[in-house]
């Protein structure tokens, strides 16, 4: 482990930004509102001092909407490709969940042969995580091994000893080649700090509020009644906002916007729609929103998931909790679950 | 860049950040610390980005050339628009000339509209689509109380012990207050639904009242008269804080709840069960929209919901009162600055001489002093007494009753001029046509339905030449020799703050770093005033007022050639006339046709399956659609969403309006349903 303090972080931000790398950081946008966005100068970011973005980072990569062709009858036929572009990225101050959320992303989009934005962007990011050393009461990382602190994933991570200090971890090569570059800005951790880190990660866990029905409830999915599913499809009110906020969901929807002259445009879509499973003739196979959100919750954490992507693909950030207009949240669920 | 703004959808006023790249909005998200929506946005708000991206926005100004429009230049187009409007006003007098500003619009380009209407042209006419869902809100609730608004605020629904929703399709309309209602309710609040439609609320509600549309009266005066019977109202608040209690009693000795019972569809048993729930609680709120407003006895189901909360003290403090949800983004502010023909900014009587002449110190012109038109009578006067009509940001060619006729007699002007930031229905029919800028392309502020003034930041510039409302509005004054030199919209807000009390401390200053403020501003609170009405009512006496309210029949019973009661409304996932949900590709899937709801019986009587056409005509017109089948309506009514223009509802509602507000009926028609 390294130690580092923020004025470093700063400076090693800066020598990023001045190698035309992007950098991608929280920053303050006012009044206790966070935002995960590009930003230009190195004193732009904070990584402390609130416990997530509203937008989970995975929208730098998969865009809430993008453009992909445009076309033109006027323009001779104008029928044309847009390109993402494709930079040398930083992600400064990632969550773990939303981190594990990246890679079950990366899992997903590996198994289909599909030439997506995402798949480009993704590459030449170089990942700084920052473990969290405090929880919403919406959180619920712990229950579902991604956080409090990542495992996997990250190039640094960053652990927060006390306000602009941090212990650094190294989690890759590359990570390892620029911790190097970079050494005359940090220095070693000592015991001390060792021991200083074990404590404030005990306390950390400390404050996450107890669910041990959520993985009572994840281990009964098979068995939850229609009733339950029911109970929760009245109270959903198909905002769409639990997909659109998930770190881990992938669904788009490609549409032509404009007749005559327009753009080809891909964006998010969520299953909680009616329209999402709509088939010709107004066949729905998922007809009514209880079996949208069953649909959901098991996309989420049935079994398959694990033998697919080695675990559950909920990694606990609690989004999906505080933005649901109705009352159909997965805590919700998963407590319902338990008692099945 | 993140650019904090507010929704441009409904009342509610969530609070959204838009996400600019190169130049475009490519992403909404909510503000997770926003006290309305703390991280929550419905469907439609998410969406934001499609519409402002569309490549069918209006970018250049167009001008009528036979049966074509042809690109021209502002200065052509505007000084075409001014020297027509003097010739009109010359030859026909002011009062030729109608304007309609708009609740879409910010607070600064209706404020400018409605003085661009009295002090550059001269004429009271000048009104907008709040006249067709709140007019009757301001009305009543200036009878009974001297204030048009949300007497509470959002954040207090959790307080109240028990929620009243009636004829508002909260879950669908305006889903983040939903949320705070469904949030409340887990927190032990009860909810009570009264409604002619079985609503998503009505369906986790602790009870549900099923009415016949149009009975409202009947079903509030029976709550009123079980009150009385069973003491069950606040002596001691009616005493102190009202007037005019005793001329309610005596309208309610010979009231019968067996008769009311039996017109409102809702047996005597729920009606008592349902006045107890409401009666007894400590903190009793309620929660309405058009299902309310929009009645030729509007003003009257105002007035009678003002009474309930009246007789059983439940106004003027946290957690109860009566709520009407604006519809959109900003209809109470487009009222509060009087794009109304009665009165000038903040409700002031413009027939009273002494506010007419601080208006025309103000502004430095004679103000005229008889009330204007109001939207529906300058429709219907248009080709006649109305030669001129400027349409900012509506669309009532597809938003107003009997459609047939409003296109009929549009087409009748010597002179349209249409300002939206699409070509719209209605623009198919003007002489000129004028681009506008959205809300991320302007600055600004909007009033959300709690009287939260917040402020609209421009995010990106307007497409191709389009421009902001209140900028085209001034370079119109201008040219017609009444100077309008405002260089940003924050000076016209220093305006408004000065000349009307409401807004009285409202300044771009105050609202920079903030989430918006509720009028009145008392110069202190953080976040102004929660709820109206605390020690005294804004009525001369400072009194509550009760009225004596008898039921009106609505203008069309069933009959036998129109034997089912047709009542209009919204979907979720649709805004009013759709032109920016219709070209959002996710709502529009979501509710891409219009659809006839009708309940089983009468669907299996009239041979009618989930999904047939069906044909639905009214004494006006006919539209053909999709049943759609659902236990939800009760027999004998039918519901169809007013969105569509293939199968537009408004074809078939009439021209009946409310004596005291001119609201139209547009919750009850009598139509006949046919399978196709």
């Amino acid at each position: 482990m390294l130690k580092i303090n923020v004025q470093a972080l700063r400076k090693i931000t800066g020598a990023f930004l001045e190698e035309g790398k992007t950098v991608y950081a929280p920053r303050h946008l006012g009044m206790g509102d966070f935002a995960f966005d590009r930003i230009e100068n190195p004193d732009e970011f904070q990584i402390e001092g609130f416990v997530n973005t509203l937008l989970p980072p995975k929208e730098i990569f998969f865009r809430q909407m993008e453009t992909i062709g445009r076309f033109g009858w006027k323009e001779e036929g104008l029928c044309e490709d847009v390109e993402p572009e494709i930079e040398d990225k930083v992600l400064l101050g990632i969550r773990p969940c939303d981190l594990e959320g990246l890679l079950l992303i990366d899992a997903f989009y590996d198994r289909v042969d599909a030439d997506m934005p995402y798949k480009r962007r993704r590459k030449k990011t170089f990942i700084i995580a920052y473990a969290c050393p405090e929880p919403a009461d919406t959180c619920f990382c712990v229950e579902t091994d991604s956080g409090p602190w990542a495992k996997r994933g990250f190039d640094w991570q960053l652990h927060g000893l006390e306000e602009g200090i941090y212990l650094l971890e190294v989690g890759s090569e590359k990570g390892r080649e620029l911790a190097d570059r970079f050494a005359d800005l940090m220095e070693k951790a000592h015991d001390g700090d060792l021991e200083l880190l074990e404590a404030k990660r005990k306390e950390t866990l400390g404050k996450f509020k107890k669910r041990p029905y959520i993985k009572r409830g994840i281990g009964n999915i098979k068995k939850v009644g229609e009733e339950v599913y029911r109970y929760l499809g009245d109270r959903c009110f198909r905002c769409g906002g639990c997909n659109y906020l998930c770190p881990t969901c992938t669904c788009y929807n490609v549409a032509d916007i404009g007749t005559r002259r327009g753009e080809r445009v891909l964006f998010w879509d969520s299953c909680q729609f009616e329209g999402y499973s709509r088939l010709a003739g107004d066949l729905n196979l998922r007809p009514d929103q209880g079996s949208r959100l069953k649909f959901r919750f098991e996309c989420k954490l049935a079994e398959w998931n694990t033998e697919t992507y080695g675990r559950i693909r909920c990694t606990g950030c609690g989004r999906c909790i505080y933005t649901c207009i109705g009352d159909a949240d997965i805590d919700l669920f998963l407590k319902k679950a338990s008692e099945t | 860049m993140d650019v904090l703004t507010v929704c441009p959808y409904c009342g509610v006023g969530c609070g959204i950040y838009l996400r600019v790249r190169e130049g475009r909005v490519d992403a909404v998200f909510p503000s997770l610390n926003h006290p309305v929506n703390r991280g929550s946005l419905c469907a439609k708000g998410w969406s934001v980005p499609f519409f402002l991206n569309h490549p069918q926005r209006a970018r250049h100004p167009l001008i009528r050339k036979g049966n074509r429009f042809i690109r021209a230049s502002w200065d052509e187009v505007l000084d075409f628009v001014a020297e027509k409007l003097s010739e009109i006003k010359e030859k026909h007098g002011p009062d030729a000339i109608g304007v309609l500003g708009s609740a879409k619009c910010t607070n600064e380009d209706n404020y400018l509209i409605q003085k661009f209407a009295r002090a550059t042209i001269g004429t009271n006419n000048v009104d907008h689509c709040a006249r067709l869902c709140h007019a009757s809100t301001v009305a009543g609730l200036i009878k009974a109380f001297g204030a048009g608004a949300m007497t509470n605020s959002i954040e207090e629904f959790p307080e109240a012990d028990v929620i009243l929703i009636t004829g508002s399709d909260t879950a669908n309309q305006h889903p983040v207050i939903a949320k705070w209602i469904v949030r409340a309710r887990k927190g032990g609040t009860k909810v009570m639904v009264v409604d002619p439609r079985r609503t998503p609320l009505a369906r986790i509600a602790d009870l549900y009242l099923q009415h016949r549309p149009g009975t409202d009266i009947a079903w509030i005066n029976a709550f009123l008269k079980i009150i009385i019977e069973e003491e069950l109202y606040d002596k001691k608040f009616i005493e102190e804080r009202t007037e005019n209690f005793e001329k309610l009693a005596d309208s309610l000795r010979d009231f019968s709840l067996d008769w009311a019972s039996g017109v409102t569809g809702i047996p005597l048993s729920l009606l008592r069960e349902g006045t107890r729930l409401y009666a007894k609680a400590e903190r009793a709120s309620i929660v309405y929209a058009m299902g309310i407003t929009q009645h030729v006895s509007g003003t009257y189901n105002v007035v009678s919901l003002a009474n309930l909360a009246l007789l059983t003290g439940n106004v003027g403090k946290r957690g109860t009162g009566v709520n009407p949800l604006r519809g959109q983004n900003n209809v109470q502010g487009a009222s509060d600055l009087a794009v109304l023909p009665d009165v000038l900014p903040c409700y002031q009587k413009v027939d009273d001489p002494d506010v007419r002449k601080r208006y025309s110190e103000l502004w430095g012109v004679e103000i005229p002093s008889n009330p204007g038109l109001t939207v529906t009578e300058m429709i219907h006067s248009s080709g006649e007494k109305i030669r001129a009509m400027y349409i900012m940001g509506e669309n009532p060619l597809l938003s107003d009753p009997d459609i047939n006729t409003v296109k009929r007699k549009l087409g009748e002007l010597d002179l349209l001029v249409v300002q939206d930031i699409f070509f719209s229905e209605t623009a198919e029919l003007a002489h000129v046509f004028l681009p506008a800028a959205s809300f991320a392309e302007k600055d600004g502020t909007f009033t959300n339905t709690e009287r939260r003034v917040q402020r609209v930041r421009k995010a990106i510039e307007p497409p191709g030449e389009a421009r902001a409302d209140w900028r085209i509005i001034a370079d119109l004054s201008n040219r017609l020799g009444y100077p309008m030199n405002y260089t940003h919209p924050c000076e016209i807000l220093d305006e408004i703050q000065k000349v009307c009390g409401i807004y009285a401390g409202i300044t771009c200053d105050l609202l920079e770093n903030s989430f918006g403020v509720r009028w009145p501003y008392d110069g202190k609170s953080k976040e102004g005033t929660s709820y109206l009405h605390g020690k005294r009512f804004k009525t001369k006496s400072g009194r509550g007022i009760f009225h004596a309210v008898d039921y009106l029949p609505p203008p069309e019973e069933p009959d036998e050639t129109y034997p089912f009661i047709m009542t209009t409304g919204r979907s979720g996932f649709q805004w009013h006339t759709g032109t920016m949900t219709r070209r959002t590709p996710n709502l529009e899937r979501e509710a891409p046709e219009a659809y006839v709801e009708i309940n089983p019986k009468d669907a299996d009587s009239l041979g009618i399956k989930d999904g047939d056409r069906v044909r639905v005509s009214s004494r006006r017109g006919e539209i053909e659609l999709k049943a759609r089948i659902t236990g939800g309506i009760m027999p004998g009514v039918v519901f169809i969403p007013f969105h569509y223009k293939e199968a537009a509802a408004n074809l078939l509602t009439g021209h009946f309006l409310d004596p005291i507000s001119k609201i139209p009926e547009l919750k009850v028609t009598a139509v006949r349903v046919e399978k196709c």
